[in-house]
């Protein structure tokens, strides 16, 4: 088996066995992109226990879909159902909480109530979800703003004021946690 | 570039990769320290998400292990529906075979039974005949009571009759009055030559009579029928019927009250109660005798 892991796509006979449901290279998909999912999760739910959940739940519906699966596109193939799960998700979540939608007002807000004993991921899971996604996006997946863009549906502009925004909170927690 | 600048340029998420650093950016940074510790900072701050939003091995097992049981649970209860739907259309589908399979084997055992029966009564293609009058047939010459009277088929029949009614398999199909020869089947009466008016039940429908010049397909129709050498005549009484020549394409429909009539092969057409045309064969007359003509090495049965 030559699987890859990283932005590899997978090769042929590899995608094969997942097709065919194989337990071993479900396994090695999991390890190797469970992580990326996690954390993708996290971005749009903003709580770890969530995001673990999630993480379960869209390896299960990965695993429902296996054999639809095409040749050589398991992670955009795989990060697409992450998203959509995610996405319904949010909407669940947002009915059931007030949304903030002054997200100057919110940023604020998380200053004055940080007394500088959270941490990263608390500071992270206070900051609403239009800031946390394009800032964990750009920042920890390395992804360009044009593809962000894709996956959020704001103009680039509007996303780079919102990582910036997103950046400079974290950097107050951080650098106040440091001294 | 100033320290504002990199800063607004770091809060960006820019990658601080030297091979994508912009060279000004590049430079600055090698004369500014502020701008270094800040660099560092905020390096730190991404390591240390980076990290925190990683799995850890007992989180990651304990997902997997959860997730194995879902599958098998779902899998033992086949949970999904469209995952029901499918084992239920693959059900339906060899329940379908089965059940086709069924159908067609009892279907082959009932024919075969109906077959044997037929064979054994003899009671498959029966003509039979009951009525007033005589028929006349190669062989000898019968005298129609109403008790009807089996013959074979496709023998040719003279009909010397007021009124016989035909009978196919005990089901009625024609009534026939007149002078005329015919062959007499299931689904076509061959008229070979005379005169007679036929009744042709519903139970005929798509039947045809076979004239000289002509095909006839009735339903339910009442006709007047003339056959000669030199003609024939369709007066359509009751009904409508479809015709055909037999030599050409033409064809056609003829309802209640026309009158057809086919000389070498041309077909003329009128009303019913327009002038009739004086062209009966004058060797066959139209009214019934009251004795059939006996030839004498013929014997007269009168048993039915």
């Amino acid at each position: 088996m030559s699987c890859t892991t990283g932005n590899h796509e997978y090769d042929s006979e590899f995608v094969f066995r997942l097709r065919q449901r194989e337990t071993a290279a479900f396994k090695t998909l999991f390890d190797e992109t469970a992580d990326l999912v996690y954390r993708r999760a996290f971005a749009y739910l903003g709580n770890e226990t969530m995001a673990e959940d999630a993480t379960q739940e869209i390896f299960y519906k990965v695993w429902q879909a296996l054999p639809s699966l095409e040749s050589g596109k398991v992670r955009p193939w795989l990060m697409a159902i992450a998203r959509n799960y995610c996405c319904d998700e949010l909407r669940k979540k947002k009915r059931r909480s007030e949304i903030l939608r002054d997200v100057e007002c919110y940023a604020s807000n998380i200053q004055l109530s940080m007394d500088g004993s959270e941490d990263e991921i608390e500071m992270l899971c206070c900051l609403p979800e239009e800031i946390r996604l394009p800032l964990l996006l750009k920042v920890v997946d390395g992804m360009s703003y044009k593809e962000i863009s894709q996956i959020v549906n704001k103009a680039e502009g509007t996303l780079r004021n919102l990582v910036c925004k997103g950046m400079k909170i974290l950097k107050k927690g951080f650098d106040e946690n440091e001294l | 570039m100033s320290c504002e600048k990199f800063y607004n340029w770091l809060n960006e998420g820019n990658s601080v990769d030297e091979v994508y650093l912009p060279d000004e950016l590049r430079d600055h940074l090698h004369l500014c320290i502020k701008c270094q510790q800040l660099l560092e900072s905020h390096n730190r701050l991404i390591q240390k998400i980076d990290q925190r939003l990683k799995l850890s091995s007992a989180s990651r097992q304990k997902i997997f292990n959860k997730l194995e049981a879902q599958i098998d649970n779902n899998a033992n209860l086949g949970s999904t529906l469209p995952e029901r739907l499918a084992r239920l259309f693959h059900l339906s589908n060899r329940m379908s075979l089965l059940a086709t399979g069924a159908t067609v084997f009892l279907l082959a055992l009932t024919s075969i039974f109906l077959i044997y029966r037929a064979d054994e009564t003899g009671a498959k293609n029966v003509l039979s005949f009951s009525g007033s009058g005589t028929i006349q047939t190669e062989d000898r010459i019968i005298a129609l009571t109403d008790t009807a009277l089996k013959l074979t088929v496709s023998q040719k029949i003279h009909l010397v009759s007021e009124e016989a009614r035909v009978f196919w398999n005990d089901s009625p199909r024609l009534v026939i009055s007149g002078n005329a020869e015919f062959i007499i089947g299931h689904s076509k009466t061959e008229m070979l030559d005379g005169r007679a008016s036929i009744h042709f039940e519903p139970s005929t429908i798509g039947y045809m009579v076979e004239m000289r010049q002509i095909n006839l397909y009735v339903t339910g129709t009442r006709l007047m029928l003339s056959t000669c050498k030199d003609f024939d005549e369709i007066i359509v009484e009751r009904g409508k019927i479809s015709w055909q020549l037999k030599d050409s394409e033409d064809s056609g429909v003829a309802s209640e009250g026309m009158r057809l009539k086919i000389v070498g092969g041309r077909i003329e057409t009128s009303l019913m109660h327009e002038k009739p045309t004086d062209r009966l064969p004058a060797n066959k007359p139209f009214s019934v005798p009251s004795e059939p003509e006996v030839p004498p090495n013929l014997k007269m049965d009168r048993s039915g």
